[in-house]
């Protein structure tokens, strides 16, 4: 069930209308549960049974870690949590990719080894909810957490509808804890929750479906084609585009459990404003980089084992978190470059501390952001090509190894109308954050923004586009 | 950005807000601005000339098709355009006491649709087969379109259903749901200095289209309709004789496997005029092609020159029927098809 849908509308008015009646919390609780469920088996029914398997894994392996005190034995539950997790990942998301990369691989020594491809169906969402689960599980290993005393809740957290299929990422420590209270929509909480929804389906619908895709699309359909223009628009649409689109997402998730009484964690912070990749990360699908931290980094070691491994780890990391973006080498390549990227940064940034640079005035400040946002652009290409060749195809035409010309003027400005506007109020938010910024609004201002934006999402049929973080 | 609902991962957090009483007011006032906008929207268009329209895709199409499913009392209506603007469901049932389905798919060759038909189990129906000379050839039309509905068809989920339900009942109720009066689409038109169309063909929710050709330039379609036949003529790679002859032992087998499941299958061959039946008849001559697809297969073969109750309609476009034309059509098809015992 997509959030820019018909379908999604009418259900959540049932459940939101079903979690203000006055019943006892855990009946409360319990439609939250259902409704959830209902809504993951939209996709495809019998993947459910996945969502039950990583909930009851990791409930009991959370109880025996608890109870078990032998070291070895506590690593074990561990591990085969882990297991259980990542197998579920590995064989649905990542099965057909290492056998395809298995066999060009034997293709290179020579051999022709030709299995029949197995038909795996990607389950919706489960890239989000395994590492939710696991967090849980290794939190406790780590002592961080006791074990949930209640199933259904730890279920219900494992399940949540609004963050379930695409994020964000969240924590137990911070949904469990909201499950003890009954949680109910304050008025303020309602009211905001739902412009939250109303402001994320505009990103998805307005900008980045009926806007910027097509200028995208265009470019990469016939990479060959296109110029050194078409394809710096296309990727500066496509910041645009991915940015509106899942950020679009997490705006809906976080409006939508706000209604429902629950707080989740921000997921992005003015990304497109980000002076060096540092700071891009740190504003970037921020529940996924901040588990990426916790959970591989700095087990790995982080920066505590001298320099040289810490630009491994970077890159480690990196590299895996390119992958859990989907089973391709092109995720590879692009999480690559970020940790490549993310490495000389330190590099730089400890040569110019040793020798007392400081890049304070705002000239460089607005270089750094610009040359971030180039090399940002550059890294897209393998995000969002459909195969090696093209990207090359494409990285070519950036540097103008290509003469073609494919976007009109038309779809240029159609892109600039977007994306200008886009980084101007990026680079606002720097330092605040929407809701003060709209707080700060006349509310006569703020009500005619809102119907603005609602009559624009009436008059917009939009397409069946589904969030491109879907396929995560 | 940063929605603020919280600034960590604790939910106490939450930042201070505003009187609760705003959000009210906020919401009230912008509630009441969009539906007095959106009522001035609709009332605008729909006195400019536009009626609702459903838009036609993969779910309305799969919403038909599913209502073949074990019902050998029906019959579904298999083509192009031609015969979703040239026979009426609704007055077909009226004529011949049998329920019709539309399943055309517009600009797309019908024989995807026939297979899917004839290799289902659960369809136990007729089918009347809506065959234009263009399909003789190999590319002129494509049948990707049909493909990909009967591939998406097959995986609909029931959530999707019912937002092919939610979105039809919109659609057949408000005008500002068409697409040609998006925001992007005024835009457009409002920067060339032109205005959106009407709507001359909208769709029902059976997916039967009226056309009323006084609502656009006539001779202007005319026009792109001949040129898009003579562009279909020049695409087409021409139809061997082996080729010719897969065909027909295709088509024929589709047909018995429709009749052993107690259904029966008609062609009829819509009507045309002018520049768009001067090609098709060069292109693909009757006697050559028709004549001997109809000896070949023994099922009624129904071809408009050939009956003076089909053959005195005027198509304003040169190859599709008025709202009012079709209805005659559709009453006078039914008639044949009974002399034909096709209700037998």
């Amino acid at each position: 069930m997509l959030f820019n849908s018909l379908t999604f509308l009418v259900f959540f008015a049932i459940v939101l209308a079903l979690h203000h009646l006055p019943l006892p919390w855990r009946w409360r609780k319990g439609q939250l549960w259902i409704a959830s469920y209902l809504f993951y088996a939209a996709w495809n029914p019998p993947f459910v049974l996945l969502l039950w398997i990583s909930t009851v894994v990791d409930w009991f392996a959370g109880r025996r870690l608890a109870s078990a005190s032998e070291p070895r034995f506590r690593r074990l539950i561990l591990l085969l949590s882990l297991a259980v997790n990542l197998g579920l990942l590995g064989y649905f998301k990542y099965g057909t990719f290492m056998l395809s990369s298995f066999i060009d691989f034997m293709d290179t020594l020579g051999i022709a080894f030709r299995p029949a491809m197995p038909d795996i169906v990607l389950p919706v969402g489960i890239s989000f909810y395994t590492f939710q689960s696991m967090s849980y599980t290794i939190d406790i290993y780590r002592g961080r957490m006791q074990p949930w005393h209640s199933f259904s809740d730890f279920a219900l957290y494992v399940t949540f509808f609004p963050q379930l299929v695409a994020g964000p990422i969240v924590r137990a420590t911070t949904f469990l804890p909201q499950t003890i209270e009954p949680r109910r929509a304050t008025t303020d909480q309602l009211g905001w929750g739902l412009a939250l929804l109303v402001m994320g389906l505009s990103q998805k619908i307005l900008l980045a479906d009926a806007l910027l895709a097509p200028v995208v699309d265009k470019v990469y359909a016939s990479p060959a084609q296109a110029g050194w223009i078409d394809v710096w628009m296309a990727n500066l649409a496509f910041s645009g585009q991915i940015f509106c689109d899942f950020s679009g997402y997490s705006t809906c998730a976080i409006g939508v459990a706000l209604c429902l009484g629950f707080i989740l964690p921000e997921n992005f912070n003015a990304p497109l404003a980000a002076e060096g990749f540092t700071d891009f990360w740190r504003r970037w699908h921020i529940s996924l980089s901040t588990w990426l931290r916790d959970y591989l980094y700095i087990p790995l070691g982080g920066n505590r084992k001298g320099d040289l491994r810490t630009y491994v780890h970077l890159l480690i990391t990196m590299l895996l978190g390119g992958l859990w973006h989907g089973a391709s080498w092109l995720f590879v390549l692009w999480g690559g470059l970020h940790g490549g990227f993310l490495a000389v940064e330190r590099f730089v940034r400890r040569w110019g501390n040793q020798r007392g640079i400081r890049l304070s005035h705002a000239f460089w400040h607005v270089s750094i952001w610009l040359l971030t946002l180039a090399l940002l652009c550059v890294t897209w290409v393998f995000f969002r090509s459909h195969d090696f060749g093209a990207a090359m195809l494409l990285l070519k035409a950036m540097f103008g190894g290509n003469g073609g010309a494919l976007l009109t003027g038309a779809e240029i400005r159609q892109a600039l109308f977007v994306i200008i506007p886009l980084l101007v109020v990026h680079r606002r938010l720097r330092e605040t954050n929407l809701r003060t910024v709209v707080a700060s609004w006349p509310w006569s201002v703020r009500s005619v923004g809102l119907a603005g934006l609602l009559i624009a999402l009436c008059l917009s049929p939009g397409d069946d586009r589904a969030f491109i973080y879907f396929q995560f | 950005m940063p929605s603020s609902t919280s600034s960590s991962e604790t939910a106490a957090a939450v930042p201070v807000r505003p009187p609760a009483d705003l959000w009210r007011r906020i919401w009230s006032l912008a509630l009441l601005v969009a539906l007095l906008l959106l009522g001035v929207w609709e009332l605008g268009w729909r006195l400019y000339g536009f009626v609702p329209s459903v838009e036609d895709d993969w779910g309305i199409w799969a919403s038909r098709r599913r209502l073949l499913i074990e019902a050998p009392e029906k019959v579904a209506l298999v083509g192009a355009s031609r015969i979703q603007l040239g026979v009426d469901p609704e007055r077909f049932q009226r004529e011949s006491g049998r329920a019709a389905v539309m399943l055309a798919i517009d600009g797309n060759a019908p024989l995807a649709v026939l297979s899917d038909l004839a290799e289902d189990p659960r369809f136990n129906g007729s089918v009347l087969l809506s065959y234009v000379p263009m399909f003789f050839g190999e590319t002129a039309v494509s049948d990707r379109r049909a493909r990909k509905w009967l591939r998406r068809y097959r995986q609909q989920t029931r959530s999707s259903r019912l937002e092919t339900t939610l979105r039809i009942a919109v659609q057949e109720r408000f005008v500002f749901r068409y697409p040609g009066l998006a925001p992007a689409r005024i835009w457009e038109h409002l920067t060339a200095g032109t205005r959106p169309r009407l709507i001359y063909a909208p769709m029902r929710t059976d997916r039967y289209r009226a056309a009323d050709y006084d609502l656009i330039d006539i001779d202007q379609l005319r026009e792109a309709r001949a040129r898009r036949e003579r562009r279909r003529q020049q695409e087409a790679q021409p139809l061997t004789a082996a080729a010719f002859e897969e065909r027909i032992k295709n088509l024929s087998l589709l047909v018995r496997q429709i009749q052993r499941k107690g259904g029966r299958v008609a062609v009829v061959r819509m009507p045309s005029q002018d520049a768009v039946r001067s090609v098709e008849a060069a292109t693909w001559p009757r006697r050559r092609f028709w004549d001997r697809l109809a000896n070949r297969l023994s099922i009624p073969f129904i071809h408009f020159e050939d009956h003076a109750e089909l053959a005195a309609f005027d198509c304003p476009d040169g190859s599709h029927l008025g709202a009012e034309d079709a209805q005659l059509y559709t009453a006078a098809l039914v008639k044949i098809l009974k002399r034909n015992g096709f209700f037998d």
